[in-house]
């Protein structure tokens, strides 16, 4: 089922957890407090005895959710993302990531998408601090079908996945023909002349950038990392190599994200000019969401100029 | 694994546990006997008269859950896990050292008999909590145990946890806190206080039970006394450093290592107190080392 009228990803997310709680019975939920934000509340509703709620208190919900797992469960562990990796660190790299136990992380507003509540409640920095803890399976997802067809994958994983969702509203950028595995990048416009790397919602901006790019007569390709850790680097590398010049999209700090993963792989194998398109090592502020992402430099023209900029710099 | 149900047995190991962590600390040139002597009773009477494990079998589903939360004391941790059975004696001496299995703080990847990693304080409680949640949602007999210390209930994830426990509750849980009064920087009274510290767990919703904590009746009794709805707590009255008259009720030795001199001093405190269960043990008869805890 594909969705094609705007609709917030948590909202999937929602139903998907309850699908996914039908379909495999180990599967329980924490949260803390945020049913209403993380969409949680109708698992709560369908799978009472399996749900829990720690109040306002996030080091306990990783902590709970690490013990759970201990006692054999599937623990999917809920609030927004900043506090999971924040407030909730110690615990997230102590009891999740150093020891290695089977807690799914699912991170909520993730970049810009909390918009109206300001800096504080946007995640720009999430994806730094989990890539950097060993152990970690990081996944961005960017549209309902990709939530969908993730979460099963996801619960079958053993061992600490983060998955970062948004509040955003989107559409979907996948047809039902994609099958996604985790780990693996997925081509979703291929033989261009540049390329464009991305994953989560602004994957829309991306492809619409793409388009534009090609009525400028630039054929762009565009590859969905959407599994930040382990990164796909055979994908990314075999892509790269026949354009030579890359843009990578996120809706995140451009310091430790998608951008500074591709660049550490391509500065040690294929060194080729590069842009990080992002957030520019600043903080957000209270907006509509849309207008913030171009305000902070995420516009679909931003993607375009960074194409255009890096496809000259590699004709030199 | 036969529970030990003689109180000079379970005595007499407590003694040797100290031994073995003394030995372990002094051969690493590192690692903490102030917290590790203050808890040989409760972790001796906690292991290898309360808890059901099988040693050959770390994963064994029924088995009950110890959370050692204050992962500094993995001294005298690593001596009982390896007493009962867990992984060879001889291996306490590689405490510390580069490549093994006993690292600095208990890794449960690692080493066998480790139910959680841990040494970052107030995250044990917190994990104990979603355990006994877990085990209760799997209708499972084990209980579950958390050791945990008294700076480390300074942490705020401690009264999140309780919070918690006493929402949902876990009568298949039990705290046991090592009041030893002492942390790294002073005496607890001065550096944070937390009295009424009694007061405090029942009002977090808690069963309370006030003991000694270096008698190992009173901590068999304690561990006995089953809650069918409330999450118990054990606040037991240690004495830091407990056994080595220099090393007591000071926070220097929460992390020092002792000289030449001040190891030779100890060990034959130790010694001595050792001899004096053996002597009197040997004067009973009828006192069997080990039998089925009805």
């Amino acid at each position: 089922m594909i969705t094609t009228q705007s609709k917030q990803l948590r909202a999937t997310y929602g139903e998907a957890l309850v699908e996914l709680g039908e379909g495999n019975s180990h599967v329980v939920v924490v949260d803390a407090d945020m049913a209403e934000g993380t969409m949680t509340g109708a698992f709560k509703k369908r799978f009472p005895e399996r749900f829990f709620d720690v109040g306002v208190a996030e080091q306990n919900l990783m902590g709970v959710g690490a013990g759970l797992s201990l006692a054999g469960w599937i623990p999917f562990v809920n609030t927004f993302a900043w506090l999971l990796v924040l407030r909730a660190g110690d615990p997230l790299r102590t009891l999740v990531s150093y020891a290695r136990t089977n807690v799914k992380v699912v991170a909520g507003y993730g970049g810009f998408s909390g918009p109206m509540d300001g800096a504080t409640h946007q995640a720009i920095m999430d994806l730094a601090v989990v890539r950097a803890l060993p152990h970690m399976t990081v996944v961005v997802a960017s549209d309902h079908y990709q939530v969908r067809s993730l979460l099963p994958l996801i619960a079958d994983l053993e061992g600490p996945v983060y998955l970062r969702l948004s509040r955003a509203e989107v559409v979907d950028v996948h047809d039902e023909s994609i099958r996604f595995e985790i780990g693996k990048a997925t081509p979703l416009r291929t033989g261009g002349e540049v390329t464009l790397i991305s994953s989560g919602p602004i994957l829309g901006r991306v492809l619409k950038a793409a388009d534009r790019l090609g009525e400028l007569g630039i054929p762009a390709s565009v590859l969905e990392v959407h599994t930040l850790k382990p990164l796909d680097r055979e994908a990314i590398l075999a892509e790269v190599s026949s354009t030579r010049a890359v843009v990578t999209v996120e809706e995140h700090n451009i310091i430790g994200g998608l951008g500074s993963a591709v660049a550490e792989l391509l500065v040690e194998n294929l060194p080729v000019p590069m842009r990080r398109v992002g957030i520019q090592d600043r903080y957000g502020e209270t907006g509509p969401y849309e207008e913030l992402l171009d305000l902070y430099g995420m516009g679909i023209q931003d993607i375009v100029e960074a194409a255009d900029e890096v496809l000259r710099r590699s004709g030199d | 694994m036969k529970p030990l149900v003689d109180v000079r047995s379970l005595q007499r190991l407590a003694w040797e546990l100290r031994l073995d962590a003394l030995q372990m600390v002094f051969g690493a040139k590192s690692g903490h006997i102030g917290g590790s002597f203050s808890a040989a009773e409760l972790i001796t009477t906690l292991y290898f008269y309360r808890a059901r494990l099988d040693p050959q079998n770390p994963g064994w589903e029924d088995r009950d859950r110890i959370f050692v939360s204050k992962g500094h004391c993995a001294p005298i941790y690593y001596a009982a896990l390896s007493r009962l059975g867990f992984f060879p004696h001889e291996e306490l001496a590689s405490f510390r050292q580069l490549g093994s299995r006993l690292q600095g703080h208990p890794d449960r990847l690692k080493l066998p008999g480790v139910e959680m990693s841990s040494g970052p304080l107030g995250l044990g409680a917190s994990a104990a909590v979603g355990c006994a949640l877990g085990l209760r949602l799997s209708k499972s007999p084990s209980r579950v145990y958390c050791l945990l210390g008294d700076g480390e209930v300074q942490e705020g994830i401690v009264w999140e946890a309780a919070m918690c426990a006493a929402k949902y509750g876990l009568g298949n849980l039990t705290f046991v806190l090592d009041y030893n009064r002492y942390q790294l920087s002073g005496a607890v009274d001065n550096v944070m206080p937390l009295e009424p510290l009694e007061q405090k767990w029942r009002d977090f919703g808690f069963a309370v039970r006030r003991i000694d904590g270096h008698s190992i009746e009173q901590i068999m009794k304690a561990l006995d006394s089953d809650n069918l709805d409330q999450p118990a707590l054990i606040l037991a009255l240690t004495v830091k450093g407990k056994g080595v008259t220099f090393m007591e009720s000071s926070s220097a030795w929460h992390g020092r290592v002792p000289s030449q001199e001040e190891m030779a001093v100890a060990e034959e405190e130790i010694q001595g107190h050792l001899d004096r269960i053996t002597s009197v043990h040997d004067g009973r008869k009828t006192v069997s080392a080990s039998r089925e805890r009805s």
